[in-house]
């Protein structure tokens, strides 16, 4: 712009002008070229930059594009990167989880496994102090190579005469009554491994000498070579071994003697055992000898013959066994060995034998126990008799006197009867109160008229039942019937406390009896009864057809209040009434004239007070 | 009853391990004192192989009175294995009575938390 305004400027007149003219276009095209130049720098210079620009941007442009792609890579990375971190982190979590619980199940291991391993050092300890601490032997370990004693158990000190921290720290050979037994035992120890029994002696510390048994044994405690050495005490036994080779000449001597001794006797034995030999063969009773378990070990030919065999030979292999065998009671022969086993011996053992034919025979045996030195049982021996025939009588003889006993006792009372067995020939005893009972029927002498003498016999027998069985519920006596007359008596023999209410009740009880009866014309058959109570004498006189029977005047008065009562009601005296009034009602019968006795007051029985039952 | 194959069972003197399929349990008994990992290969075989078929499992170690150390990371293992797995019930069955049962069974249960424990 500026070159544009120079060159419209006005030229000036003159040369000068002129030449200031041309000065001034040479000037001004001179601008106008550098103006030119400076378009044409300008353009290329624009130019310059626009293409550099766009270089730059291209430039720029593609660095761009490029670091958003890495941006994008990095940030995958980064993800990548942070799941590889948790997977990472998570097994360092598992694996430190892992190292802790294998840690701690190790310290758990090791904790246990250590106690465990105290503890039974411990017990191996105690157990091993409690043995050398008990035993009689003497226990002492040394250390090698030296052979110092580390431990001696009490029993060392005590036979070693010291006590035992003296033995600590000392060697053990020193005690050794014999240097060379030392190196002996070392030797073995070095050879086999071990010393078993090797028999030393020993020096006490009062220089006493001590035969004792050794035994050495290697060990390792404490990480340190070490040697159990037991000693055991032989001292007795050497003794004992000298001992016993002097009592062996002695012995050598008295046996030879006794030989000679035995000899002698033998031979006597021999002339007796033929003696008895023949007293066996020929006896006529059977000996036996029988084993523990019940065989025949010997028997005679009497025995063989009893028992119905041919020959002792034969009876021995035969019978295995006498219990089951020969006795034919099945557990005789137990009793028998179990009576001889308390007893030793036993006489006329009575048992039933069964003989080979199976005929059964009665024997009495009478054996005895043969026992050895040491008082075992070493078998039985004895002897048999046949008492079949006196076993028959006495049977014969038992069954006889059953039977005249029963009927003793049917007419006797039994302590009577026992009485008269003893050997009492005259039985009178007093008794100071007795109640005795008459009872008769009332119209017998019409009755036997109307009816046949075994149907009369078959009443009276019928009646009379009734009535003993009232005798045996009240505890009275029956003393007899006289015809048509039932006698009864309570108080004897055998006192009987309240005899009277006994008969009294007996009375009623014959009345309620009577009445089931009846006449063949169906009329009452009526009883009379009269009852008493005194003093009377009981007892059996005569040596045949006796019986047991009463006597007195408390009889006769009884006999009279039956007599002179009337049917169907019982007569009593006073002194009945009065030991029974509380008990029984009665009724007055005012006095009247007993045959003999003059007058006296009597009553008629009526019932039981209701209390009385 | 042997399932794809796989030994349901190892038995030495010392111990016995056997699988029950009725009631999917493992039971381990006696001692077990196996060297390394390396000899606990056949154990952990056995128990990669019951879980592959199954959904639950229980290990029944009542009755084993010694694991030692690279048997309790074999456990630790097969723990992960099953946590990892995600969808399978795990149950430790032990003894009060022996004595790192009581411990070790506790850290197992660390690295998985659902397992069940029943220490009697």
């Amino acid at each position: 712009m500026v070159n544009k305004q120079e060159a419209s400027q006005p030229a000036q007149p003159d040369s000068r002008h002129q030449f200031d003219l041309e000065l001034q276009v040479a000037e001004l095209m001179a601008q106008n070229a550098q103006l030119k130049q400076q378009v044409s720098d300008l353009h290329i210079a624009l130019s310059t930059t626009a293409e550099h620009g766009d270089a730059i941007e291209a430039e720029l442009h593609h660095a761009n594009q490029r670091l958003r792609y890495e941006v994008d890579e990095r940030t995958r990375a980064q993800s990548t990167l942070q799941t590889i971190l948790e997977t990472v982190s998570r097994d360092k979590s598992d694996l430190e989880l892992m190292l802790q619980a294998t840690a701690e199940h190790g310290d758990i291991l090791e904790y246990q496994l250590y106690t465990q391993a105290v503890e039974t050092m411990r017990r191996s300890e105690e157990l091993f102090r409690a043995i050398s601490e008990s035993t009689s032997v003497l226990m002492i370990l040394t250390q090698e190579p030296d052979g110092a004693i580390a431990y001696a158990n009490s029993v060392s000190g005590s036979c070693l005469g010291l006590a035992v921290s003296q033995l600590l720290g000392q060697s053990l050979q020193t005690y050794f009554a014999n240097p060379a037994d030392h190196q002996l035992m070392q030797h073995l120890l070095h050879q086999q491994g071990f010393v078993h029994n090797y028999e030393i002696q020993v020096r006490r510390a009062d220089g006493a000498l001590l035969w004792v048994s050794a035994s050495a044994q290697p060990l390792r405690l404490a990480e340190r070579a070490t040697v159990l050495t037991t000693l055991y005490d032989i001292s007795d036994r050497k003794q004992a071994e000298a001992a016993l080779r002097a009592s062996e000449d002695a012995l050598r001597q008295q046996t030879l003697e006794l030989e000679q001794r035995v000899e002698q006797r033998t031979d006597q034995l021999r002339q007796a055992e033929a003696m008895y030999r023949s007293i066996f063969e020929n006896a006529v009773e059977g000996i036996f000898q029988l084993s523990a378990q019940g065989q025949f070990l010997a028997a005679n030919p009497a025995l063989a013959r009893l028992y119905g065999y041919d020959s002792p030979e034969e009876l021995i292999a035969t019978v295995a066994q006498v219990g089951q065998q020969v006795y034919v009671q099945p557990r005789r022969w137990d009793e028998l060995s179990a009576y001889l086993k308390g007893f030793d011996e036993v006489e006329d053992f009575e048992s039933q034998v069964q003989r080979k034919d199976g005929r059964v025979l009665w024997v009495s045996e009478n054996v005895r126990v043969v026992k050895d030195i040491a008082g075992r049982l070493q078998h039985y021996e004895g002897s048999v008799r046949d008492i079949t025939d006196r076993k028959a009588t006495e049977a014969e003889l038992h069954k006889q006197r059953i039977r005249s006993e029963r009927l003793l006792l049917n007419v006797l009372p039994q302590a009577v009867a026992e009485r008269l067995k003893r050997g009492e020939t005259r039985i009178a005893d007093s008794f100071s109160r007795a109640t005795v009972l008459f009872a008769d029927i009332a119209n017998f002498t019409h009755l036997s008229a109307q009816i046949s003498p075994r149907e009369l016999i078959d009443l009276l027998n019928n009646v009379f039942s009734a009535f003993d069985h009232l005798a045996d519920r009240y505890n009275l006596e029956k003393i007899k019937t006289i015809g048509d007359a039932y006698m009864v008596v309570g108080g004897i023999p055998s006192p009987t406390p309240e005899h009277e209410a006994a008969v009294a009740h007996m009375a009623l009880g014959m009345q309620r009896a009577i009445a089931q009866f009846k006449t063949p014309e169906e009329q009452p058959i009526t009883l009379r009864v009269g009852i008493h109570t005194g003093p009377v004498v009981a007892g059996v006189i005569g040596t045949r057809k006796f019986t047991y029977d009463l006597w007195g005047d408390t009889v006769n008065v009884a006999s009279r209040m039956e007599l002179q009562g009337e049917p169907g009601r019982i007569q009593v005296t006073a002194p009945v009434y009065e030991r029974l009034s509380d008990r029984f009602e009665f009724l007055s019968r005012g006095p009247i004239e007993i045959r003999g006795k003059g007058t006296m007051h009597t009553y008629w029985l009526m019932q039981a007070r209701p209390e009385e039952g | 009853m042997n399932a794809g194959g796989v030994m349901q069972a190892i038995e030495t003197d010392d111990y016995k391990i056997w699988y029950d399929p009725e009631v999917s349990t493992v039971y381990f008994r006696g001692f077990l004192r196996l060297d390394g990992i390396v000899e606990y290969q056949p154990v952990m075989d056995l128990l990669l192989a019951i879980i592959e078929q199954a959904d639950a499992i229980t290990l029944h170690l009542g009755e084993l009175e010694f694991l030692n150390s690279s048997g309790i990371s074999m456990l630790s293992m097969f723990v992960v294995k099953v946590r990892e797995k995600g969808d399978l019930a795990l149950t430790l069955h032990g003894s009060e009575q022996v004595l790192w049962q009581t411990k070790s069974l506790k850290n197992l249960q660390r690295l998985m938390p659902k397992i069940t424990l029943i220490l009697d």
